[in-house]
């Protein structure tokens, strides 16, 4: 990693998020993350059913996304909250996988403060559905990681606007 | 011991709701700074600990926290922020407003625990300062 921190790179950034995503999940639920910035060819993509989204907003504004499939998103919060995964409702799984981007976000956020790469960052939105995809004009970069999380799935995204 | 947690997220409530009651007391629950007041009125101010998010939507938690240290009914109630937001100014201006301590998410139920009762004067708060003072 660079020590200029007005040199850090969008890799150098997605690197972070993914290092910040593995320590949520680590701290919160006590769970392992394995990442892959390549989709392995098992991974679930269809079944990918809630997500959260933030805008972190500077001057080349991004998107950060994380998504899950029931299962998963069901698994960490009943480590993270103590509650069996059957006792959690719709709204607070949707809660959740906003609370799991806020945090990632939040963490890098800290790590950037005082870049020419700093950014604010607007209320989480959730949404729920299992066909959800995104489309960028040509150009615009895109990061993908795939997650596995106690044989479990998720995804996070960043789009650079 | 009334514990209140003042959060805009459910699943964060949910953990200090457990941490609380893990710690044999009563929880709380408010969604956002101006429930939280009206929460607090209530009690009249009988409420030994409150945790506050620092981003909610109608009143934030920073200005909830400058309200009750502003009212000589309210100013006597430790405050804890737990937030996401940690960059130095923000936690130095968290606590001149009075803030009795500073949780960063993510965090586990053990901090949790340690800085709750740290609060309630159960635990060497003083370290918290003495850190603060050192950085």
């Amino acid at each position: 990693m660079s020590s200029d921190k007005n040199s850090i790179t969008n890799e150098q950034e997605w690197q972070m998020l993914g290092q910040a995503l593995s320590n949520v999940l680590q701290t919160m639920s006590g769970l392992e993350a394995e990442i892959a910035f390549v989709q392995p060819a098992d991974w679930p993509l269809n079944e990918i059913e809630f997500s959260g989204f933030m805008v972190m907003t500077r001057v080349r504004p991004s998107v950060l996304t994380i998504s899950a499939t029931r299962p998963a998103i069901m698994t960490i919060l009943s480590y993270m909250t103590g509650e069996m995964p059957d006792e959690l409702s719709e709204q607070e799984l949707n809660d959740g996988v906003c609370e799991l981007v806020n945090m990632v976000a939040g963490e890098v956020k800290s790590r950037l403060n005082d870049s020419e790469r700093a950014y604010g960052l607007t209320s989480p939105i959730a949404a729920q559905g299992s066909s959800l995809r995104f489309s960028l004009k040509n150009g615009l970069e895109t990061f993908d990681a795939f997650v596995t999380v106690d044989g479990l799935h998720l995804k996070m995204s960043l789009y650079m606007l | 011991m009334i514990l209140l947690t003042v959060e805009d997220s459910a699943i964060v409530r949910k953990i200090i709701r457990r941490t609380g009651e893990a710690l044999d007391m009563e929880v709380l629950e408010a969604e956002n700074g101006l429930q939280g007041y009206d929460m607090i009125s209530a009690c009249e101010g009988n409420i030994d600990v409150v945790l506050m998010d620092w981003n909610m939507p109608g009143m934030n938690g920073i200005e909830l926290l400058k309200k009750l240290k502003a009212d000589a009914r309210y100013r006597h109630i430790p405050v804890m922020m737990v937030t996401t937001e940690r960059h130095p100014a923000q936690i130095i201006e968290a606590v001149q407003a009075g803030a009795a301590h500073y949780m960063m998410k993510p965090f586990t139920i053990d901090e949790l625990s340690k800085k709750i009762l740290e609060c309630l004067g159960r635990g060497d708060q003083n370290e918290f300062r003495q850190k603060l003072h050192h950085e």
